[in-house]
């Protein structure tokens, strides 16, 4: 088949990376976040959600992670309060960690919190609307922003904006800069919030769902600029989708998510060619591909998530799994190592189960098939 | 070949809007849909696929052209006259939210057509309406239940249970699994994929994920502006694209597998869809077509068969 070679310009990168700019002081520690044991409810009306109940994950420096699940299961939740974004009340941080470059963002007050938010990291949303102030250019936005973390002047702040604008490869970047938000298209809007996001040189960028509401080849063009972003500024990206293909095109290295808990972490290979728990491998299962002709039943998981007013006591997808056993529904299980840095919460991996299903898994080639 | 229970023929439906202006969402489509056949409908948004399906489905008054439906030509009848072919002719709605009365039951909403099209009354109303719900995978329980007590994915099932309730021949579902998660899309397409089936029923499925689109589908026809670009059978559609369009499409829709994913050529379009007012003249395509020559630019290229059963609008072909 005939195809056209991927067209993105990246001149734009080159030049707005003027190489003498000092990069930030970095602690040489490897791991730039790190979640430990997070614990986030909510107090409504008809009692507590337990949002996320003990959340640990880590993102490397210089590295791609993802965080995938079903809607309701924590992702947003628990990123937002490692941006120190989660109202309170409702919400309460009921214990853990959250590391990021050498200290605990936990113990932080809002004011050392609104110095880091921005600066150090720099987070993108689902819909670009919520991050973007409907009333003031986008120039100007991308500016104030500037201007809150560094000591520049106002003309400078925007000249930054405008560079920042041609970047993310806004056509016209200068016109479009004295524009307000509803002049700009939805995929247009994405691209000015990752523009404002990166314009204090974050070391961290979270995106939490960044195309989700994008139509398809507009989703390809940000996932581009994305991938750029991250092999020429070597950006670390924290990526949260539902969309398990973007994911396999963005990320290095995978956390399921279910029900408020991780079920599973390892590289990008580990969990789409190795998946141990059966919740990763029946997600993978139930979405079709467009390269695969099969027409008939997708493998569907039965039931919904459980409620987080009262997740079960054992394993929360106990009972959709169609492996659980009598430990199951009592006991959580712990994480167990499977490999380098594949980890599995699941009792079938537990060494004292004798049938594990899923042993030798490696030697069917790659493809989940229980 | 047996007649197409649904023939459409140089259909358009234009939009007033504002002083004058014409909003040319769906411009001259033709297609058939065979019995017992699946028609995927994909497209990215704005393109005109929703409004393709309610003219269909006669919601709303074509603004030319023709719609024969199981013989019947429907194109310029009343309401009242429509009644028959609402009997035949389902809907299924993307947002399982919005498109239930919160305020009726379930089992009064799968009742409603039901009752509008005098099928049963008394106990055989009620063991119908317990059929439909368990057919769709809820119980007789659930009839007594209001929208907001059900999940999303039940919600849907509740829209399915009702377009089923008038035992129709043809259902046009408009992005049905679009607002559920991916488990969830996998219960509903395999719910339809069964009724579909075991019935025999014919579809429009309107979705914009190629790969469920792939999957459920017979054929595959392609949309960009208000008009069919290309239309194949659904194997062929994937496996060998034609039009510049649906080139690019595919290759921008991600495989859930890196290993593919990262060795994969995709073509990146410059720019997005202009604007369905003022469409730019000759193909609509033009100005983002890496392979666009001046003809292009000035003539309206046609959909015509390039391949048996493989029709293109392209002058590549
Ligand atoms: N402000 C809030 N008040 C009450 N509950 C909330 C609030 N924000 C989130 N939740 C609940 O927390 C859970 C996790 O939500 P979220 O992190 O947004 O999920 P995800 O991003 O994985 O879809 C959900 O059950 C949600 O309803
Ligand atoms: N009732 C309406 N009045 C005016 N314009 C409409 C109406 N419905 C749809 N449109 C316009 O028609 C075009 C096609 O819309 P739609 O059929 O909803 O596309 P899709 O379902 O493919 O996203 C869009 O430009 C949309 O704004
Ligand atoms: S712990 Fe048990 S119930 Fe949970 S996924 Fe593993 S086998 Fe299934
Ligand atoms: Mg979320
Ligand atoms: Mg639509």
């Amino acid at each position: 088949m005939e195809r056209m070679e991927h067209t993105t310009t990246n001149k734009e990168f080159n030049q707005a990376l003027t190489p003498g700019k000092p990069g930030k002081p970095v602690k040489p520690a490897e791991t730039l976040l790190s979640i430990e044991d997070l614990h986030v409810s909510f107090h409504t009306y008809a009692g507590e959600v337990r949002a996320v109940r003990g959340v640990t994950y880590s993102v490397e420096q210089g590295g791609s992670l993802a965080v995938v699940g079903e809607s309701g299961c924590g992702k947003t939740v628990t990123v937002q309060t490692v941006m120190g974004l989660t109202p309170i009340p409702p919400g309460y941080i009921k214990g853990g960690k959250v590391i990021f470059n050498g200290q605990d963002l936990l113990q932080l007050s809002e004011k050392q919190m609104q110095s880091i938010r921005g600066k150090d990291m720099g987070m993108i949303f689902q819909d670009p609307m919520t991050g973007l102030n409907p009333t003031m250019t986008v120039g100007r936005q991308i500016a104030e922003t500037v201007q809150r973390h560094q000591n520049v002047s106002r003309g400078e702040a925007m000249e930054r904006a405008v560079e920042m604008l041609s970047l993310v490869e806004i056509p016209n970047p200068r016109v479009r800069a004295n524009q307000y938000p509803h002049q700009f298209s939805g995929g247009m809007r994405q691209r000015a919030m990752i523009a404002m996001a990166l314009a204090c040189e974050p070391l961290l960028l979270i995106a939490d769902e960044p195309t989700t509401s994008l139509d398809v080849t507009i989703q390809s063009q940000i996932l581009d600029l994305l991938q750029n972003l991250q092999e020429r500024l070597g950006m670390t990206i924290l990526l949260i989708s539902h969309n398990l293909g973007v994911v396999a095109r963005l990320s290095k290295s995978i956390v399921v998510m279910y029900a408020g808990k991780v079920v599973e972490t390892g590289s990008s290979s580990d969990i789409f060619y190795n998946a141990a728990h059966p919740y990763t491998r029946a997600l993978l299962r139930s979405v079709p591909r467009m390269d695969r002709e099969i027409r008939g039943e997708l493998a569907s998981i039965p039931g919904t998530p459980p409620d987080l007013f009262q997740p079960p006591e054992g394993c929360a997808f106990a009972p959709r799994c169609k492996y659980a056993m009598k430990v199951c529904t009592k006991c959580d299980a712990q994480p167990i190592k499977l490999g380098d840095n594949h980890y599995v919460s699941c009792w079938l991996h537990h060494e004292a189960n004798p049938n594990n299903p899923f042993e030798n898994k490696s030697e069917n080639g790659g493809r989940n098939s229980d | 070949m047996t007649e197409p229970v649904l023939l459409v023929e140089n259909l358009r439906k234009y939009f007033e809007i504002g002083k004058r202006q014409i909003l040319k969402a769906v411009d001259d489509v033709s297609f058939t849909v065979a019995r017992g056949e699946v028609l995927g409908i994909v497209g990215e948004s704005g393109c005109g696929k929703t409004t393709l399906g309610r003219t269909v489905a006669r919601l709303y008054k074509p603004t030319s052209g023709k719609i024969v439906f199981d013989s019947e030509d429907t194109t310029n009848k009343s309401d009242a006259e429509l009644l028959g072919f609402r009997k035949k002719l389902q809907m299924i709605f993307q947002d399982p939210y919005a498109s239930l009365d919160p305020r009726m039951t379930a089992g009064e909403i799968i009742a409603e057509p039901i009752d509008v099209h005098t099928l049963a009354r008394g106990s055989e109303r009620t063991e119908r309406i317990n059929y439909l719900l368990n057919l769709v995978g809820l119980n007789p329980e659930h009839a007594n239940r209001f929208p907001h007590e059900f999940s999303g994915g039940q919600r849907q099932r509740i829209g399915i249970a009702r377009a089923l309730a008038v035992d129709p021949e043809f259902i046009i579902a408009d992005e049905p699994i679009s607002s559920l998660d991916v488990s969830i899309q996998a219960q509903i397409v395999n719910l339809l994929t069964r009724l579909q089936e075991e019935r025999g029923l014919s579809f429009m499925f309107i979705a914009h994920d190629l790969s469920m689109v792939r999957h459920f589908s017979h054929r595959v026809a392609v949309m960009y502006l208000g008009k069919i670009v290309e239309i194949a059978p659904s194997g062929k559609m994937h496996a060998s694209p034609l039009h510049p369009y649906t080139k690019a499409l595919m290759s921008a829709n991600p495989i859930p597998d890196p290993v593919v994913e990262n060795s994969r050529t995709r073509i990146a379009l410059p720019g997005e869809v202009p604007s369905p007012i003022d469409p730019p003249p000759g193909c609509r395509f033009a100005e983002r077509c890496p392979h666009a020559h001046d003809r292009c630019r000035e003539e309206e290229p046609v959909l015509k068969e390039a391949e048996t059963g493989h029709r293109v609008s392209c002058f590549l072909y």
